[in-house]
């Protein structure tokens, strides 16, 4: 998405985009489609053109269907890291979608609380490269940590991130 | 994708009569006509999600927790150890919020909830969320200034009060449970039910009395 437009269009016409270029992508509903109606509400027509439902791609087969929002599965896992353990959030730029907190990217934190759960990662299951089932981590951070001398005082933040999202520290990267 | 090819605000300028609705809507209703026709969707199924989340989950969902959490001890206890399975008891819960996190307030510590990614919140326990907590302003400012902001929301915290943000994942969703007034002693729970916002159950206000 162009970055004025990411600014201008709100945060519903940023959902809106995703959803038409997902559809559009998938042969569901085009974008072409979705301005011919348009134009036939403006000029309050009393009927619409009505799309043909034989030429795409819905509905879907059972290996194109996935679950919205977060979800885990019922197995076992072995989170990697535990409470009170220190951990650096891995500097990653991967392309597509990622739930990497940017503002933390490097930074050094400690593991508050383990949700040791088996949670599908988005960062896989959005590019269909798997469901990676691992822990997601709440992460604690000084502010001084993440935004320098400029920080307020006596302030923490507490960040969830994934297992594949952050390492361990060892002795050589000591906080200096 | 290129903009000329697709350039929603230039789509609707060549029209005149958009009328006082914003584009997104008329772009939204546009898909969701087209989407029903082809079967994808069913428009009433869509007005009876808007209506239950307009209707019939609130913030007073989230009152009534709070209340019972402020009013039992015992259930203030699992409610702290595992947010979900507590409100289970009172026959809250439903779609996205797998885990729950109640963070509570304290003389010590003030807890305020943010997602900077996009706009995670408890929907069963809150109803959907408001559009100052999907804001840019509000998701970048609370992390990097939250005494800052909160003052300009209202809310003066002393500097011996710790702050702690919490900027939560589709994971974990989070309440704070905010602290009972000294003043509310005498107060019965319809009364309680009154002072208990939906802006202290995020932690940009404290509830008063």
């Amino acid at each position: 998405m162009n970055a004025a437009d990411y600014i201008n269009h709100g945060y519903y016409g940023r959902w809106l985009f995703a959803m038409e270029s997902l559809l559009n992508k998938k042969n569901i509903l085009t974008h072409k489609e979705v301005s011919q109606r348009i134009t036939e509400m403006m000029e309050d027509l009393r009927s619409y053109t009505q799309p043909d439902i034989s030429d795409r791609d819905w509905p879907l087969t059972d290996e194109q269907k996935a679950p919205w929002g977060a979800c885990r599965h019922e197995v076992s896992i072995v989170p990697a890291y535990s409470e009170g353990q220190s951990v650096r959030v891995r500097n990653i730029h991967p392309p597509g979608h990622t739930r990497v907190t940017a503002y933390t990217r490097g930074k050094i934190g400690t593991v508050e609380r383990v949700n040791g759960q088996p949670w599908v990662l988005p960062d896989t299951r959005a590019h269909y490269k798997g469901e990676n089932l691992q822990a997601v981590y709440t992460i604690k951070f000084s502010a001084q940590t993440l935004w320098g001398p400029q920080a307020e005082s006596n302030h923490f933040l507490y960040i969830d991130l994934s297992e594949d999202h952050i390492e361990s520290v060892t002795k050589q990267d000591c906080i200096p | 994708m290129s903009i000329k090819k697709h350039n929603h605000v230039e789509n609707l300028k060549q029209h005149s009569a958009v009328g006082d609705k914003p584009w997104q809507a008329i772009r939204t209703e546009a898909v969701e006509s087209l989407l029903h026709e082809i079967g994808v969707i069913n428009s009433s199924d869509v007005d009876d999600i808007v209506h239950h989340y307009e209707e019939k989950v609130g913030p007073k969902t989230g009152a009534r927790v709070v209340l019972k959490a402020w009013t039992d001890p015992d259930f203030k206890s699992r409610l702290l150890a595992d947010g979900l399975k507590a409100c289970a008891e009172l026959g809250i819960g439903g779609p996205e919020t797998e885990r729950l996190h109640v963070v509570e307030n304290t003389d010590a510590v003030h807890n305020v909830v943010v997602c900077t990614l996009c706009s995670c919140y408890p929907w069963p326990i809150l109803g959907l969320p408001p559009a100052w907590y999907k804001s840019s302003a509000y998701r970048s400012r609370l992390v990097r200034e939250p005494r800052a902001l909160l003052a300009e929301m209202g809310l003066q915290l002393p500097s011996e009060t710790e702050v702690r943000v919490w900027d939560s994942v589709s994971e974990i969703r989070y309440l704070v449970l905010p602290q009972r007034p000294t003043a509310s002693e005498g107060m019965s729970e319809s009364e309680l039910m009154g002072i208990i916002t939906r802006d202290a159950m995020i932690g940009v206000a404290k509830v008063l009395a």
